[in-house]
């Protein structure tokens, strides 16, 4: 139980802005390619990056606010 | 908000199902129709498979809607040691391991091994996913 209490991630909803994620994740597509490695990814939630899934601050183009 | 959720029991385990966090992903009726037919009342019978069978469908469930508590805790789901976050073309995210989820408040809205979260910016129950990709043609890798 503790060593997982250890290596659980926090995902943290920004308001207005993108998802961020604390811990150590591996990022994949569908197939199971593997985009990334990470401690500390910020995911694009609002739809508009151009860099998705990452985010790029389009979040402040589209006016996206919600919770 | 209020967790709405329906418990489904059997001697050995109780089933329990969060709507709200269904995306039908259908594993469940896929994997295990004997036990999860949406077309009976009630749709789950948990006396329908072996307790080994339910688990491993309801750990296939991305969204998390699924889980199940067996009255031995040793046989309880074990999140991956190794988190990862999947990313389905044209919908949300899959996240899999040991998860805090934080809302835009700072409130903690779930300990969880599996979620599937909106990235279309369209779902009504942020962070969760709804759906909502779909009627809105939402149009990513």
């Amino acid at each position: 139980m503790q060593s997982n209490e250890e290596k659980k991630i926090v995902i943290s909803v920004s308001p207005g802005a993108f998802l961020s994620v604390d811990g150590n994740v591996t990022l994949k597509k569908e197939n199971g390619e593997v985009i990334k490695e990470a401690d500390k990814l910020f995911l694009c939630r609002c739809g508009a990056s151009v860099n998705k899934p990452f985010c790029d601050g389009s979040h402040s183009k589209v006016e996206f606010d919600k919770d | 908000m209020q967790e709405k959720k329906k418990y489904y029991k059997s001697d050995k385990s109780t089933v329990s199902f969060e709507a709200r966090k269904c995306i039908h992903a259908a594993e469940c009726a896929n994997g295990l129709p004997e036990v999860f037919n949406p077309n009976e009342r009630p749709w789950v019978n948990t006396e329908g498979a072996e307790v080994e069978r339910i688990k491993e469908v309801i750990e296939r469930c991305p969204s998390g809607a699924l889980k199940y508590e067996l009255k031995d805790d040793a046989g309880n789901e074990r999140p991956k040691t190794n988190a990862e976050i999947t990313v389905v073309p044209n919908g949300p995210l899959y996240f899999s391991g040991n998860m805090e989820i934080v809302d835009s408040e700072g409130n903690v809205v779930g300990e969880e091994y599996r979620a599937a979260l909106c990235r279309c910016g369209h779902s009504q129950n942020k962070p969760f996913c709804d759906n909502s990709h779909i009627k809105e043609n939402f149009n990513a890798e």
